[in-house]
This record gives structure tokens, sequence and C-alpha cells, in this order.
């Protein structure tokens, strides 16, 4: 696999790892708020 | 401030002592929303709204712990941006719905397809290069949609069905200028020429540059509503263009063609063999 190939999948798993973390922190922020307001 | 962090850091160790089963599921439920949203917004280049999205989540969830929101009213702001934001991209909502299957059945639907040889997957590549090079050095304008995929009916019908085999005589004699169906797209499935003359839905893109034309609208409009790749002959400049998912790559030679080809393609055919 060339340098570029490895960089573009490299960068693909940084992204997906990135949307899942802001879902998980968004999920948590959202949730906790509900619970503490209610 | 202060009150605010003692106020979340006595919350937060009963809340979490105190999670049930069903806080699970809502967990799961909003993560799952979320985590759609985001990958809808990350598939259509829209990062920024996500980034915003993240920011106004966070900084309303401060401001109603903050000032004791009730709960009705701090979910009213979340839904409401997220309505806004399936209302924006409706129309990739409904397309993904739509195919929300075919990248998984899209290589076994052209294994049972197409019977061709190795040998005529080559032959039809060079047919379609030949004609693309003839069309690019005489500025013939051309635009070919390469799909192993079901093409919408609607397209197909709005030209003319051929059915007819790959080659450079046809593909050229089709767009030669003032011909009855040199207007539209010509449609190759499999290996063989489905439809010419097609019609396609248009890209509404606003930074395309200048110089693309309706013809290269067309291709990037395709692209976007359906896994295809379309391939673009420019009637003033004779650059050949390749559009696939929404993206347009403009001067491509012929290696690139090859390429584009085999891979998108025939690749999978060859390797069956």
């Amino acid at each position: 696999m060339s340098d570029n190939n490895k960089n573009k999948v490299l960068f693909k798993v940084l992204r997906s790892v990135l949307t899942v973390l802001f879902a998980a922190v968004v999920t948590a922020v959202v949730f906790f708020t509900i619970k503490i307001i209610g | 401030m202060a009150e605010l962090f003692d106020k979340i850091k006595t919350a937060l160790p009963e809340i979490l002592s105190s999670l049930t089963l069903l806080d699970g599921i809502i967990i799961a439920a909003f993560f799952v929303l979320f985590l759609s949203l985001f990958i809808l917004l990350n598939k259509n280049n829209a990062n920024k709204i996500s980034v915003l999205f993240f920011i106004y989540v966070i900084i309303v969830s401060i401001i109603c712990i903050a000032s004791n929101t009730a709960r009705a009213e701090y979910s009213l702001l979340i839904t409401a941006f997220i309505i806004c934001i399936v209302l924006l991209f409706a129309t990739e909502i409904k397309r993904s719905v739509w195919n929300v299957k075919k990248p998984k059945t899209q290589n076994r639907d052209v294994a049972n397809t197409v019977k061709s040889s190795a040998k005529t997957v080559t032959y039809n590549i060079n047919e379609i290069i030949k004609a693309l090079q003839t069309m690019s050095k005489n500025d013939v304008g051309a635009i070919i949609v390469l799909s192993n995929t079901k093409i919408p009916d609607n397209i197909i019908s709005s030209g003319v069905k051929l059915n007819a085999d790959i080659s450079s005589a046809l593909i050229e004699s089709v767009f030669f200028p003032k011909t009855p169906l040199h207007d539209g797209a010509l449609i190759i499935q499999n290996d063989k020429i489905l439809s010419a003359g097609c019609f396609l839905p248009l890209s509404q893109e606003t930074n395309l540059p200048k110089e693309l034309g309706t013809r290269h609208r067309a291709g990037l409009g395709i692209t976007e509503t359906i896994n295809v790749t379309a391939i673009i002959v420019s009637e003033e400049t004779g650059i050949i263009s390749i559009a696939q998912g929404g993206k347009i790559t403009r001067y491509a030679d012929s290696e690139m063609l090859r390429k584009i080809l085999k891979e998108f393609y025939w690749q999978d055919l060859i390797g069956q063999r």
C-alpha cells in the first residue's frame, strides 16, 4: 500500500472515530442535562 | 460558574448510581440518533454544522442547568436544531433511505447479470477510451454514465433504449453533433449500452467553476443521486472529466480513465474469472 493510500485510510479511520466521539459526548451531555434539570 | 460545577458534581454520582435499564435504552437511542445525524453531516461535507451543533448542545445544556430550565424547554431547544438539520438535508436523507441496500448488493448484481469474459471486458474498456479520446480530440461534447447498479426507470425511459454491445463507433455516432440523441447521456450498464439521449438530474451545487456547463452539472447530479460514475467530455475544450460521488475530477487522461474503468466498473468481474 502506498503512503498516499495509507494516509487516506488513516484519515478515514480518524474521521470515523471523531464522529463516534462527537456522538458519544453529545449523548452524554444531553442525557445528563435532562437528568439534572428533570 | 462555581455553583454550576458544584451542581453537576453533586448530581453526577447520584445519576450514575441510579441508572436503570430504561436509562440504558434511552442512552442507546440518543447515541444512535446523534451518530446518524453526524454521519449524515459528515457524508454531505457539512462538518461545520456538526461542530456548530456540538457547540450549541454544550452551550444550551450549560445555560439550562445554570438557569434551572424545565426539561420540556430544553428538549425543545435540542429538537428544534435537529429538525432544522433534517429539513436542510431532506433530499440527502431520502436518497440514503432509498439507497440503503445498494453498496452490498452492487457487486452481486453484476456477477449475476454479466457473463462476459475478461477479454470482452478489456475490449469494452478500450472501446470506451477510444471513443472518449476521439470525441475529446474533435471537441464533441459527451456524457457517459457507467453503472453496475439499477438506474431509475424515469432516467432510462427519458432516452432511447438501445441494449447494444459497446463499441467506439456507436458511442461516437450517438454524440455526433446535430443527431437527435447527442444532447443526452449515454448509459452503459454492465457490458451493454443500455440507453442514449437520457435526461439526468442536474446538480444544485453553487461552487462549481464557471467553465463547467450543464453537461458537467448533469454528470455531478446523477453521481450525487446514485452510485455510478459519469464521464464527461467538454464541448468547448475537449477536456475529459470524471464525476464520482458528487465530486468531479478534470483533465482525465487515458491511464486515469483505464484505472477508473477497471477499478469501479470491471474489477470484480475480472477477479471472478
